[in-house]
């Protein structure tokens, strides 16, 4: 009996056989679709097979184990290999031919008769064996396996190739379909081990094609995403594959220089370690992450992965505009991930809320100043440990004054760090830091973190600003904007309103002068053609002389009124006795009341009354226009002006028994070309200017008022005006 | 003159000064003006009379022109009674409006002498 030699392939095949399973199950359980479930039966044979061939290996010179091993473990999971990957292609490539589908079902029944034929003589009996191993020998029915690898691998790679020839097809199923061939031709190579069973004893190559396989289908898994599933290179797989590799190397040290110095290995030994190290593999992962995590619990409660944090802060900042959020990031970050104690950040800007001014924290002014201006710009940032260094260095005796201050400042508001914060040139604010909890000091690492934070917070502070300024002022342009508008849309109603008014007193006006002119004119065109009776010539050239004055009245009614409106009007104040004034206007209108039937009566006091401050002339304008307004409104009845002296003012009245004001009219009586309705529907020679003249008039008077005092519709309506005495001003 | 068929004319008019000159003119021209003073009046006085023309003014009392014009127009007494609306006040519009309401033309008074309106009236007329 010959005791076969060590050979390498077959090694090969206790890591290939875990690794093949492995793929197929996760295909399988990662996705549950049919060619996923064929791989992984075909990832079994293959498992099956792989130990298989070591345990053929370990039994030669035992001929009925072989044989046992051969037709238990290797023949019934070979004879099924051929099939399945025909099943695969089939599945993988859609095949539709029926002819294909006879042929897949053919396959089946093949193999299966194939399986239960390889358990009797006539299929294999009796054993050859070779330097590197051994085999049984292949009798009448091993042909017809031959015969099936080579039909069905050669009809599952031409299934394949049509794919990958296929423009049709989407280049990602093409790709898939190149590894697939690739990979299922290498795994066919393994077939060359059948040689061993017809007497040909070539060096085990042939095992190597398992590996191989694996290799190419893992690749095509990564790049393809084959049969719809990926793997994900994590930072541990990377270390998993190195580890692995050294591993690989290590056995292949030992293996030849086993080999070569013809050494006895002791494979149980290796095989454990081997076991040892997939362990290890497996574990290495968690059992790093848990003893980091023990460490920093127990040893290193400071270590603080800076770089974590700072990926951290800059994620967490993107995504956050609002300066209030930003802050309570930063203080989150410093507080929780970097274990500082005590943070605090003001703003020098002062229109932002959420600032507090380096003053109401702690700092006088001097020393704020000192550490804004000088310290910052010199030395980046004022750590309070290092100020004890620079004040025994300091020759400078001003700077160490201040120096000394600022120490004071901060430990009085228990800080250790004053971190500046700073876009550009500019200081925007500053970040307090208090002791580390554990009162241990800060360390060069701390400190170089602290300033890499500081640059991503400033930013990020600057831009939060920067955003609620802008937002503060579109919302304070919105606001503006709508009073605006209401604004003008207000101006606009008045003006509308204004434009109404002055097109219905341009009606009224021309109308008014119209009148006049009318009869004037008529009256003139007659006389003239001699056409006017003798007996009505006279009534008739009174009326138009009458027309003609009225018509005087109401230009100069037009024209004071426009007047008025224009910033030139001024009235010159003067001493004016008012009993006088009155006693002239009304010597003037006693006989038009009496023309229109009306009785005008006065009411003076008898006594002496004190001089008022105001004009002769306008005065007068006023005294006319109080009763030409009352004579237009009164249809009967009487007019009656009167005069009461008060003790710092002397008063006018003029009571009618006219129509009377309505209520909702009092509030516009005295604008320019308003007029209450009842007085519209009453026919009047007015101008519709006349109160408003009398209200320009006095409101021109310092001290003087113009006001209804009563009013009852039908029943008539007493106009005031109060005049200071020329003493009480 | 004589031969010609003796028209009716009515006005509507509150203005005693314009009624007297305007009521000699008719008569130098052989026409009779008759004059209504009150706007509440010259409807009544309008059927009662059946006058061939209407010369009505705007600015009537408590009752405007128009409102006078639209009772006249929907009456089938007095709806074929010719009206001129005549008046000294031309607001934008109120020519188009009393047009619309039935009147056969609007006059601005102070625009014509009262030989003139003679004139139209009579054009009118024939």
């Amino acid at each position: 009996m010959l005791t076969p030699e060590i050979s390498i392939p077959i090694y090969a095949q206790i890591p290939s056989g875990i690794l093949i399973f492995a793929i197929g199950l996760y295909s399988w359980l990662k996705i549950k679709k049919k060619e996923n479930f064929i791989f992984f039966l075909l990832a079994i044979t293959q498992t099956v097979f792989a130990y298989g061939a070591v345990a053929l290996f370990y039994s030669c010179g035992n001929d009925s184990l072989t044989m046992f091993i051969d037709r238990i473990f290797l023949y019934p999971f070979c004879i099924m290999m051929p099939i399945l990957v025909y099943h695969f292609s089939f599945e993988f490539c859609g095949i539709k031919a029926k002819w294909q589908k006879f042929a897949l079902y053919g396959g089946y029944v093949w193999s299966v008769v194939l399986v239960v034929w390889s358990q009797f003589d006539s299929f294999i009996s009796g054993a050859y064996h070779y330097r590197w191993g051994c085999h049984t020998q292949a009798r009448f029915g091993n042909h017809f396996y031959v015969a099936l690898i080579i039909i069905y691998v050669l009809l599952a790679i031409y299934n394949l190739y049509k794919v990958w020839r296929d423009k049709n097809v989407d280049a990602l199923k093409r790709g898939q379909a190149v590894y697939i061939m690739i990979g299922f031709f290498i795994f066919s190579l393994a077939g060359f081990t059948l040689l061993w069973a017809y007497g040909y004893g070539i060096y085990p190559l042939s095992y190597l094609a398992l590996p191989l396989f694996i290799i190419v289908i893992a690749y095509a898994i990564t790049r393809y995403r084959l049969m719809d599933i990926s793997f994900i290179f994590r930072q541990s797989t990377i270390y998993l594959i190195t580890i692995s590799l050294f591993l690989l190397g290590l056995y292949l040290v030992i293996i030849v220089s086993a080999w070569y110095l013809k050494i006895a290995v002791h494979w149980n030994l290796v095989t454990a370690a081997f076991f040892a190290s997939v362990l290890m593999l497996v574990m290495f992962d968690r059992t790093r992450d848990f003893i980091a995590k023990i460490a920093n619990r127990y040893f290193f409660s400071e270590a603080v992965d800076y770089q974590e944090v700072t990926n951290d802060l800059t994620k967490q900042l993107a995504k956050e505009i609002d300066l209030k959020k930003s802050l309570q990031i930063i203080k989150d970050a410093l507080v929780k991930k970097m274990k500082l104690g005590g943070v605090k950040i003001i703003l020098f800007d002062k229109k932002i809320p959420v600032t507090e001014s380096l003053e109401k924290v702690g700092f006088n002014s001097g020393t704020s100043g000192f550490l804004i201006k000088y310290y910052f710009n010199e030395k980046g940032m004022a750590v309070e440990q290092e100020l004890n260094f620079i004040l025994d260095t300091t020759k400078d005796k001003e700077k160490k004054g201040q120096l000394e201050r600022l120490r004071e400042d901060m430990k009085k508001i228990k800080v250790s760090i004053c971190l500046p914060l700073v876009v550009g040139e500019e200081h925007i604010g500053l970040i307090f830091l208090g002791d580390k909890p554990s009162a241990s000091a800060y360390t060069k690492e701390d400190l170089e973190a602290l300033s890499i934070l500081e640059s991503q917070a400033s930013i990020a502070i600057a831009n939060a600003m920067l955003y609620q300024e802008v937002r503060d002022y579109s919302l304070n342009l919105k606001k503006k904007v709508s009073e605006q508008t209401k604004d003008i849309r207000e101006k606009n109603e008045n003006l509308k309103k204004l434009l109404e008014m002055r097109s219905e007193f341009l009606n009224i006006t021309s109308h008014q002068l119209r009148t006049p002119v009318s009869v004037i004119k008529g009256t003139l065109s007659m006389l003239i053609e001699g056409r006017l009776p003798e007996k009505d010539q006279k009534h008739l050239l009174e009326t138009a002389y009458d027309k003609a004055k009225k018509l005087t009245d109401i230009v100069n009614d037009i024209l004071l009124a426009s007047e008025m409106k224009s910033d030139k009007f001024n009235v010159e104040m003067e001493r004016v006795q008012l009993k006088d004034v009155v006693q002239e206007v009304y010597d003037d209108k006693v006989e038009d009341a009496k023309n229109k039937g009306i009785e005008l009566k006065l009411d003076l006091p008898n006594a002496t009354i004190s001089d008022v401050l105001s004009n002769t002339k306008y005065l007068k304008q006023v005294i006319y226009n109080l009763i030409n307004n009352a004579l237009q409104y009164t249809l009967n009845g009487s007019i009656t002006v009167q005069v009461e002296e008060k003790t710092k003012t002397v008063l006018l009245r003029v009571i009618d028994t006219g129509i009377g004001i309505p209520k909702e009219s009092l509030p516009k009586l005295f604008q320019r070309f308003s007029r209450a309705p009842n007085a519209v529907a009453t026919f009047t020679d007015g101008s519709g200017l006349g109160l408003f003249i009398i209200k320009e008039i006095i409101d021109s008077h310092k001290g003087a008022k113009v006001y209804v005092e009563s009013t009852e519709l039908g029943k008539g309506t007493t106009f005031t005006i109060e005049l200071p005495k020329t003493k009480s001003i | 003159m004589s031969n010609e068929k003796k028209y009716k004319i009515l006005m509507v008019e509150d203005d005693e000064s314009q009624s007297l000159m305007y009521q000699i003119e008719f008569k130098n021209f052989g026409m009779d003006l008759i004059v209504v003073n009150d706007g509440d009046l010259a409807y009544d006085a309008i059927v009662k009379q059946q006058p061939d023309l209407v010369l009505l003014d705007m600015l009537i009392g408590k009752v405007s022109g128009l409102d006078v014009l639209n009772k006249l127009k929907t009456n089938d007494a007095t709806k074929n009674i010719k009206v001129v609306v005549m008046s000294n006040y031309n607001k934008k519009g109120i020519n188009e409006e009393c047009k619309k309401a039935g009147a056969a033309d609007y006059w601005v008074k102070s625009d014509f002498v009262p030989k003139q309106i003679v004139e139209k009236v009579q054009a009118i007329l024939k």
